[in-house]
């Protein structure tokens, strides 16, 4: 009867210790599991958040700051910031055909993002294009779009920077 | 009376598990909701505040606001609104038009994220006009 009774026991503490052991390792393996997942999530979006950031300021720049010196569309290679505001809510066409001048590197030199590479259009109200920027083919990634209506010579256009991150970034 | 008592011990410890558990998945989950959230995109509430900036910029470069015309501004900011995206402007000032407000644009939905923007301006007249725009998404 005693041996019966420590046999018992000892068979009933083994498949608890097997139960713990496989609902431990379960739990570890879903932990891990969502850890990774959310860690790669953050990643993403820490990835995606900067690249918004960077389009927004870049096309608010563009937009609404005259760039320095303000008539740096006079002499291209003195442009420390480029800004095509030509008055408070007008931007100026003499400073997007000179923007679109530019070198396509030295532009992204001058706003810091040679990590990425941006595209700029100014479409006109009779579908006319101005282009700046590299290819779409290019775009492998993850691609941000800022749409502005801007008045330019008493005209409305829309103005789109958009913002992908290079291969080799 | 020793078989009761072994049972207890081990149902006591069996309720021990399912709290422990039940916070580890409280924990799990509310971990999960609060990162869903933050990947919630923000460019598409952005984009909307800025159209509807440009949009009333451009009214006011344009000389719209001048009038004070319910017509013609309508006519000229259905012409820059996206077709996806709808537009209440209420111009507020010291004018005889509706008691020096006018408000211009769609109805306001009650179950739609509503985005606000305010914009002081002044027509040819010397009127100062006190532009306030909300902007939502079109239904469906």
């Amino acid at each position: 009867m005693y041996k019966n009774t420590q046999k018992k026991k000892g068979q009933i503490f083994s498949l608890d210790a097997l139960f713990s052991i496989v609902l431990f390792f379960i739990m570890l393996i879903f932990v891990f599991v969502t850890w990774n997942i959310y860690n790669l999530r953050i990643s993403e979006q820490d990835a995606h958040v900067e690249l918004q950031l960077i389009a927004f300021q870049i096309a608010d720049i563009l937009v609404e700051s005259p760039g320095i010196p303000s008539d740096w569309e006079t002499s291209l290679s003195n442009a420390s910031v480029i800004g095509l505001q030509e008055t408070p809510g007008v931007v100026s066409q003499e400073k997007v055909d000179a923007f679109l001048l530019l070198d396509y590197n030295s532009i992204k030199e001058s706003f810091n993002i040679e990590r990425f590479d941006f595209e700029f259009q100014v479409k006109n109200k009779n579908g006319t294009i101005q282009k700046l920027g590299a290819q779409q083919g290019n775009k492998t990634s993850e691609v941000i779009t800022i749409r502005r209506i801007v008045y330019v010579e008493n005209e409305t256009k829309e103005m789109f920077f958009t913002l992908w991150r290079g291969k080799d970034a | 009376m020793h078989s009761l008592s072994r049972d207890k011990n081990g149902f006591i410890f069996t309720l021990d598990i399912i709290l422990g558990m039940i916070i580890v998945f409280i924990i799990i989950a509310s971990t999960v909701f609060f990162i869903s959230r933050s990947v919630e995109s923000n460019l598409e509430k952005y984009q909307l505040l800025i159209l509807g900036s440009d949009i009333v910029n451009i009214l006011d470069e344009q000389k719209t606001f001048d009038s004070l015309d319910y017509n013609e501004i309508e006519t000229e900011m259905e012409e820059l609104l996206p077709p996806n995206y709808e537009m209440l402007l209420r111009l507020e000032g010291n004018f005889s038009t509706g008691n020096g407000t006018l408000e211009v644009g769609g109805n306001i939905p009650l179950e739609e994220d509503l985005f606000f923007g305010r914009r002081i301006a002044i027509t040819s007249n010397n009127t100062f006009l006190e532009i306030t725009y909300v902007l939502w998404s079109r239904e469906g």
